[in-house]
């Protein structure tokens, strides 16, 4: 009696069940050589493909973060270059007064001037950068200034002056008005329009509040300059008061009481639009530097999530290469127990 | 002894060969089906002739049983690794792709876009459309669910089914094997079939197979239900016709008892009834549960808040649900969740709602409004909205993740978790399944037909055919010698 | 001594040699007749007293005296055949049959097949007779053929028997944490039971019960055993039972040993609907640390069936089958033998009589004491050996022709003394 015998059907089965095994492992080492990674990455890593998915969530996450702070950027970019321009505006208008203030007969020359500043600085402070007024503040859907002409604030000015010395400015009273009494007007019922609560309802649509933008997973910056910036507001008032009161309407002492207020203003004014080009780019380099930290972080995160699936290419080309050979065998043996049978010499 | 029984024993001979061979014949037929088990014509002698009694492979009833368990497991743990992989499929999709996870970091990103950008209308849209798209995949994935636990209460239908068919024929079978080993027929062909009944039943539920007189069968459930005792016992189920998340699925009565369903990923159950009930009410309801956890965080983390300083609570938001306006209760896990959570109609253009909602807040009145001024780029609502998808909730421990963590982690582990099921179970199902071959193999080496040894068995039969034949044919001459002597 | 007497002398020779070769024909003719035993010829001298004087002694011309023996004793060799009903004695003993007319006789010859009316007739129609065990086990009357009858198995279709007795072993496990929950003895829908096991039973109809047993563990070491009636049963969980509990036992375990303490219950006892009371032994039972493991479940009983076929064992003992595959021993058959077989005398259809030299008739099973064993399926051949027939015949015919030839001697002696006086 035989000790171990082995059944037909057995041996069959065996080799049909070694080859469809060796087949899908084929396949998924095919697999694995053709992209690199493994072929399933839930079924290797199981529950850490968890951990994988938090990295990739946490890529694309910071990818999102990475693209808005370009985003403010360019907003922010775009603030500075206007602010830059505004300053040139501003440096413009102050040479044209330099002269008025020396020159009594240029009067003409710097109510121009002051007038084209009034317009430049309002169509810069009002740039729209894809429908946004990025000087708006938070209130980024109205213009950040408002037209100066009638029925703009240009009648916000003109009530103060009536109601300080109680007649218009075109009135032939107006001649007599002193310099003392001009400084005075401007230094104190004058100014008040140009700052604070006055200036954002007189001139201004911005809000004080800018933009607020979260630069990093944890992290918020200020993401926009507002128009309520005392370095505009200084601007646009030396604007006013060239445009409005170095005229012929009043008396030279006047006039130039007026010059000298607005030259002051404007020269506050550049110092103040420096310091806020200055302080613009201090934000943008906190962006950049943000957006720096989440590339390295994205880079990191992709290497150890393409780590965690990747498969070696050579040691998956190596697995290919055995498994054909193995499959080859098998067929081969397959072949060779065929013919291994005792009808076959019988 | 004489030259008549020396002729009668040759032709005794000659019938026993006969036999034998009709024995190898019906091996060799047989050698490619598994359920045969290989015969044996045994040739019992006495001084008075001898007689061909087929014997049938005996087989280890330890290997045997082993086998069966094996067989048993193996089904469940391949039904529980298949299933799984199709309910991972079906709601995370390909490699997490249509995974609420990866719905969540969508809206995560246009909702940061949009709150860089707060005046664009067309990022407001955008990420409102990630937000329907978050929700829609969410009820679709509790429909999934649902589906598939419809789905697996169909197949356990089917299943009880076959399994009443199977015990029904078992039953005659059974019936055939004892009436035949009583009056000491030829049972082997019934037993053959018997074997593979039982192979077959196991596959379903787990057995163990006890003996009685007159090789009656008796089966009894692992979990101790009668299943066949004479006559087969009922097995009853009623199949729940529409699942919905707080449905509890009917149990399976084998003979009264219900059948429980196994546990853990690397199942303990046997049989694919077990596996079914496992899926149908442990794996589909964790699921389930994880989906509503996730929508409960939605909700929760996109509630309105209080903008006045008045500590009014806060109250549903951008995700709302059917108890609206307060948020469901924190930390505790409210069943059905995922198919109740809506896009709040206040916030959508298409019903009339405003879109601005979304970035001011206030559906719920002009206290959780945040910017009562309109400012077209106030941002501060938005990145709150977005930090607190980072910020901890407590998770009900009842789903298979439990503890504080944010909501995008949780989602993400809970694709982890699914994916560490179903590497658990195709593991446990690659490893249950070399068992079973491996036992099978090893009983079909003891029950099974070698065609070789068959042939040679044969080459030795035709040899004492021949020799039998040789004898009668000398008897014969020596007879007919006598006979030429007689005149 | 005289030439007539050496005539019939040689006559008588030649008239033994007939003899001897009509036996030798006859067991030709029989050599292949189931139950047929060899005849053998045997001679003796027979001696007619001579004339003796002192000077001559005279031969009285004798003869042979013929004696027929058959070889009952000696075993044929055994044919294997398909029919359960053939049946062989192997070793000593013959089957007592009945000829139509009702008359006991001894045979081998045993190729029995049931008639029109269900005895069991050989080929020669003697009928196969036995003891009924329908009144339970017989003994042999040992010295005559009273209590036999002809064996028929017409009239023993559908026989239910109720259950009255069973057997149940299963482990309890002995982890179980004991129930709160109300038992299943209160009949509640609420009841909870740890495990469940239901039998077949078989009422006085014969008709197939199942009772549900339940075992529920009310303290360490307790286990309630409830029993009730599953066609009482509410669809789905069982509970509650339309009618009370059969029976509730206790089960009291020793928890160091794991098997029931003396004092405890190791028996169900239940009347089943319509049906016997009923015993179930649990004497068997057990908890241990193991799974609950139903060891042996059986519980006597049959449900009414027809005969399907009969089976006959080589102690004689004959069952019915019926068609739930349940037996039935329904006769006994006997053997009987008697002190010197060869002696009896035969009768057409290869049956024998009893006869004066043979001894009387001992009855006896199959097996016992110096009897044979029946062999089913299986049949006694003849036990004629051709060969030896075929050397006896030729020996024969040469003592024939030497006969002829010591006759034809006298014959030609007697002419020569005829023509002496011519």
């Amino acid at each position: 009696m035989k000790i171990s015998q082995v059944s037909t059907q057995a041996i069959y089965d065996n080799l049909r069940h070694s080859m469809s095994n060796l087949q899908k492992d084929f396949l998924q080492a095919q697999r694995e050589v053709n992209t690199g990674q493994v072929a399933d990455a839930g079924l290797s890593l199981g529950s850490n493909n968890g951990r994988r998915f938090t990295m990739l969530t946490d890529i694309n996450r910071l990818q999102s973060i990475a693209d808005g702070n370009s985003r403010t950027e360019a907003r922010l970019d775009m603030s500075i270059s206007v602010t830059g321009s505004i300053n040139d505006v501003a440096q413009g208008l102050l040479s044209t007064l330099t002269t008025s203030v020396s020159d009594n007969h240029t009067t003409h020359l710097a109510s121009g001037a002051g007038q084209s500043a009034l317009d430049a600085i309002s169509g810069l402070l009002n740039t729209t950068l894809s429908g946004e007024y990025i000087f708006g503040g938070i209130n980024s859907g109205e213009a950040a200034l408002l037209d100066y002409q009638s029925p703009g604030p240009k009648d916000a000015v003109d009530n103060a002056f009536f109601s300080h010395f109680g007649f218009a400015k075109t009135d032939a009273a107006a001649v007599s008005i002193t310099a003392a009494d001009m400084t005075d007007f401007i230094d104190n019922t004058l100014s008040p329009l140009f700052t604070g609560a006055g200036w954002t309802s007189t001139f201004s649509n911005a809000s004080d509040e800018t933009i607020t933008a979260r630069i990093g997973l944890n992290e918020q910056g200020v993401g926009s300059v507002s128009a309520n910036n005392s370095g505009f507001q200084n601007a646009v008032f030396a604007a006013v008061i060239a445009a409005e009161f170095i005229s012929d309407d009043f008396n030279a002492g006047a006039r130039s009481a007026a010059a000298q207020s607005a030259l002051d203003l404007v020269g506050n004014s550049t110092g103040q639009l420096a310091e806020l080009q200055g302080k613009t780019g201090l934000l943008i380099n906190r962006i950049s530097q943000s957006s720096e930290r989440l590339n390295v972080q994205m880079d990191e995160l992709t290497i150890y999530s393409d780590k965690m699936v990747e498969v070696d290419p050579y040691e998956a080309a190596t697995r290919l290469n055995s498994l054909i050979t193995q499959i080859e065998t098998s067929y081969t043996l397959t072949g060779r127990i065929q013919q291994l049978s005792l009808m076959r010499y019988i | 002894m004489s030259l008549t029984s020396a002729l009668q024993i040759a032709q005794n001979s000659l019938l026993n060969v006969t036999r034998q061979t009709s024995v190898v014949s019906r091996n060799v037929t047989d050698a490619g089906n598994a359920d045969y088990t290989r015969r044996q014509g045994v040739v019992e002698s006495s001084n008075l002739g001898s007689r061909v009694v087929v014997v049938r492979s005996g087989v280890d009833s330890q290997l045997n049983a082993a086998s069966l368990d094996a067989l048993s497991e193996s089904s469940a743990q391949a039904l529980i690794s298949n299933r799984l992989d199709q309910l991972s499929i079906s709601i995370n999709g390909l490699d997490g792709s249509t995974s609420p996870a990866q719905g969540l970091t969508a809206l995560h990103n246009s909702l940061q876009a949009y709150s860089v950008d707060p005046s664009n209308s067309l990022l407001a849209e955008s990420a409102l459309q990630n937000a329907k798209d978050l929700v829609t995949s969410l009820n679709s994935a509790n429909g999934s669910i649902q589906t598939f636990r419809t789905s697996m209460d169909v197949e356990l239908k089917n299943e009880v089914a076959k399994l009443n068919q199977l015990l029904e024929e078992f039953h005659q079978v059974n019936s055939d094997v004892t009436n035949g080993t009583r009056s000491g027929r030829d049972v082997n062909d019934a037993l053959d079939q018997r074997d593979a009944l039982l192979r077959q039943i196991t596959e379903i539920v787990p057995v163990n197979v006890m003996t009685r007189e007159g090789n009656d069968a008796v089966l009894v459930t692992k979990g101790g239900a009668t299943l066949f005792e004479t006559v087969p016992r009922n097995v009853t189920f009623d199949p729940v016709s529409i699942y919905n998340a707080t449905t509890t699925g009917n149990p399976i009565r084998i003979d009264g008892v219900p059948v429980l369903g196994g546990s853990g990923a690397n199942t303990s159950a046997g049989g694919t009834l077990s596996a079914m009930v496992q899926l149908r009410d442990d794996s589909g309801a964790t699921i389930q549960s994880e989906l509503d956890e996730i929508a409960r965080g939605l909700i929760t983390t996109f509630a309105e808040t209080d903008a006045t300083n008045s500590a009014l609570p806060p109250l549903a938001g951008l995700f709302t649900y059917s108890g609206a306006p307060t948020i469901p209760a924190a930390g505790v896990l409210q069943t059905g969740l995922a198919a109740d959570i809506s896009i709040n109609a206040q916030y959508d253009p298409a019903q009339g709602g405003n879109i601005n909602l979304m970035r001011d807040g206030g559906a719920n009145g002009a206290a959780y409004n945040h910017n009562p001024t309109g400012a077209a780029s106030y941002s501060d609502h938005l990145i709150s909205l977005v930090q607190s998808l980072d910020g901890t909730t407590a998770f009900d421990g009842q789903s298979g993740i439990g503890g504080s963590m944010s909501l995008l982690s949780y989602a993400t582990q809970s694709i982890g978790w699914l994916d560490g099921q179903r590497s658990e179970a195709s593991q446990a199902a690659a490893t249950k399944e070399a068992l079973h071959v491996r036992l099978a193999e090893k009983i079909s080496n003891q029950t099974g037909v070698n065609i070789d040894e068959e042939m040679a068995l044969l080459l030795q039969l035709e040899h004492s055919y021949e020799a039998s034949a040789r004898v009668i044919s000398t008897v014969d001459e020596m007879l007919a010698t006598l006979m030429s002597v007689v005149r | 001594m005289s030439l007539y007497g050496m005539m019939r002398t040689s006559v008588s020779g030649m008239q033994a040699q007939a003899n001897r070769l009509s036996a030798v024909a006859d067991n030709i003719a029989n050599s292949d007749t189931t139950g047929y035993k060899a005849y053998s010829t045997h001679f003796s001298q027979l001696v007619t007293p001579g004339v003796q004087s002192e000077n001559s002694a005279q031969v009285g011309s004798g003869g042979v005296l013929t004696d027929l023996r058959q070889s009952v004793s000696k075993q044929g060799t055994l044919e294997y055949t398909t029919s359960v009903t053939d049946l062989a004695i192997n070793g000593n003993g013959f089957f007592v049959v009945n000829d139509p007319s009702g008359s006991p006789y001894l045979t081998r010859a045993g190729s029995f097949v049931p008639d029109s009316e269900g005895r069991l007739v050989n080929s020669a129609g003697m009928a196969l007779t036995g003891y009924s065990l329908e009144n339970g086990p017989v003994s042999a009357v040992a010295n005559g053929f009273g209590g036999l009858e002809e064996v028929s198995i017409v009239e023993f279709d559908l026989i239910a028997t109720a259950s009255t007795q069973g057997t149940f072993t299963a482990n309890l496990p002995s982890v179980t944490v004991p129930t709160t929950a109300p038992l299943p003895s209160a009949n509640l829908a609420t009841s909870e039971f740890d495990h469940k096991t239901s039998l077949v039973v078989y009422d006085n109809l014969g008709d197939e019960q199942l009772v549900d047993m339940y075992f529920t563990n009310t303290a360490t070491g307790d286990w309630e055993v409830t029993v009730y009636d599953q066609a009482d049963a509410s669809v789905g969980t069982g509970f509650p039972y339309a009618n009370p509990a059969l029976a509730t036992e206790t089960l009291n375990f020793d928890i160091t040993t794991g098997s029931l303490t003396g004092a405890s219950t190791n028996a169900v006892s239940f009347t089943i609907p319509n049906g016997a009371a009923t015993t179930i032994d649990m004497a068997g039972m057990s908890q241990l640390a193991a799974d609950y493991t139903v060891l042996e479940a059986e519980v006597n009983g049959n449900p009414p069936s027809p005969i399907t076929g009969i089976d006959i064992g080589s102690d004689g003992i004959l069952h019915a089958r019926y068609g739930d595959g349940s037996f039935r021993a329904l006769y006994q058959i006997p053997l009987a033998s008697v002190t010197s077989p060869d002696q009896l005398t035969a009768q057409t259809g290869s049956i024998f009589l009893e006869g004066q030299d043979s001894g009387s008739v001992q009855i006896g099973f199959p097996g016992n004491g110096s009897f044979g064993n029946i062999v089913p399926s299986a049949l006694e051949q003849s036990n004629v050996d051709l060969a030896s027939e075929l050397t006896t015949m030729i020996q024969s015919q040469r003592s024939y022709t030497a006969n002829s030839k010591a006759f034809q001697t006298g014959s030609d002696l007697l002419d020569v003394l005829v023509n002496l006086k011519r």
